[in-house]
């Protein structure tokens, strides 16, 4: 009798009494990020530990997300100082080749008009019934720049972070799958085959200067943008100035790898069956598809407007690169390209609007908090 | 509450324009002075 209560209580302190239905309706959520991510290879690199993490903290009562927890620290420590999201950006920038930009500054513009559809959601967000910070956090995933949508949220709406984030990602990888229609339905087939000039070659001066003068510019006009712009500069300036090798490498791989699986694992931890399983992710999920598909449109359309006034015509498939999801925009632009003109090679072309937009994002997020904080 | 998201939303679209334009207008003058104080633009 008294080894049956034994095993009763153990049977108590495992996880099976409080498991219900919803648990496993997130189990299959992460299942289907990480099948996402290996079967189909959308962004793995955050959908494993994202689709990871959210199989995890939806296991009942287990001691991974309350306060001082394993993963709760990675959230509180990584996420919520903001630390990693710039982090990230150092990462990126230190990747980041911007010549195409500096070649062709005008692209800067494509990468403005790309962030159309962060304040098409946003307003819509107000129409759904969220409040103007929230909205806020909802618009900037059209942006598709995944440690500003973090960023962004962690200040505005620290209860959405999670829901927002994933948004991002999961759209960040399908861009192959929703832009090209939107970029198709805009443009005419004599459009679609401009060729562009070559882009002239860029000085190793110009790119060491590049971004002492983007931070200047950046940082007095939107100076909340300074810690994504900071980083995202410094780490550009380790890959041009061509002489801290090391801290160059550490910031391309190793550091930008921990932070990665950090990020992963906090914004999955975020997904728990109580908060996740509501009305209000699909709403965001719709949202941030309208913030997308608006976004590729203000690059397309700006294109085909700067076009009415240039001698030499940009190809405006390359505006939809404006979003910046680097490089998966840019090759967009170019097998789009491709398909109408196969000798027609647009990538380098579409790289200038494509890292401006990561630099439009971050002006976008701190326009945001200059005026919601 | 809709009026103010209106103004936020036109206020930012703006300072992202302008923001963009201004570095567009720097990075070009930039390479401007580069160029007309280096030898071949300063490779």
């Amino acid at each position: 009798m008294q080894l049956l209560h034994v095993l009763y209580d153990i049977y108590l302190k495992t996880g099976i009494p409080h498991l219900d239905y919803r648990y496993v309706i997130m189990w299959l959520i992460g299942c289907l990020f990480m099948y996402l991510a290996i079967k189909k290879d959308f962004e793995p690199l955050l959908l494993v530990p994202i689709g990871f993490s959210i199989f995890l903290v939806n296991m009942p009562i287990a001691p991974l997300t309350g306060p001082g927890q394993l993963i709760n620290l990675f959230f509180k420590y990584g996420l919520e100082t903001e630390i990693v999201p710039c982090v990230i950006f150092l990462g990126i920038g230190a990747l980041t080749d911007f010549g195409p930009m500096i070649a062709n500054p005008k692209t800067l513009l494509l990468g403005a008009a790309a962030q159309l559809g962060v304040y098409v959601a946003f307003f819509g967000s107000i129409f759904f019934g969220f409040t103007i910070k929230e909205a806020a956090s909802i618009g900037i995933i059209g942006g598709a720049d995944g440690p500003t949508t973090i960023y962004l949220a962690s200040a505005l709406a620290p209860h959405m972070m999670g829901m927002v984030a994933v948004a991002a990602y999961s759209y960040m990888s399908m861009v192959p799958l929703i832009q090209p229609p939107i970029m198709k339905l805009l443009t005419s087939e004599a459009e679609r085959k401009i060729r562009m000039k070559q882009l002239r070659p860029v000085s190793k001066i110009e790119k060491i200067i590049f971004p002492l003068v983007a931070t200047v510019v950046i940082c007095l006009l939107t100076p909340d943008a300074a810690p994504l712009i900071g980083l995202l500069m410094i780490g550009n300036l380790f890959r041009e100035c061509r002489v801290v090798d090391r801290l160059l490498k550490t910031a391309q791989n190793d550091l930008l790898n921990i932070v990665t699986i950090v990020l992963g694992l906090a914004v999955g931890s975020t997904m728990k069956a109580e908060v996740f399983l509501s009305p209000k992710p699909l709403f965001i999920f719709f949202l941030g598809l309208v913030a997308f598909a608006f976004s590729t449109a203000g690059g397309v359309v700006l294109a085909k407007i700067m076009n009415l006034f240039l001698k030499e015509k940009i190809n405006p498939l390359i505006g939809s690169a404006g979003v910046s999801a680097v490089p998966m925009a840019a090759r967009v632009s170019q097998k789009v390209g491709q398909e109408a003109d196969p000798k027609n090679f647009l990538l380098m072309h579409a790289m200038g609007p494509n890292v401006a937009g990561v630099i439009g994002t971050a002006v976008a997020a701190g326009a945001f908090l200059a005026m919601l904080k | 509450m809709v009026r103010e998201a209106l103004v936020v939303a036109g206020t930012g679209l703006l300072i992202v324009f302008l923001a963009l334009i201004i570095l567009s207008l720097s990075v070009k003058f930039m390479s401007f002075v580069i160029k007309s104080t280096t030898k071949k633009g300063g490779k």
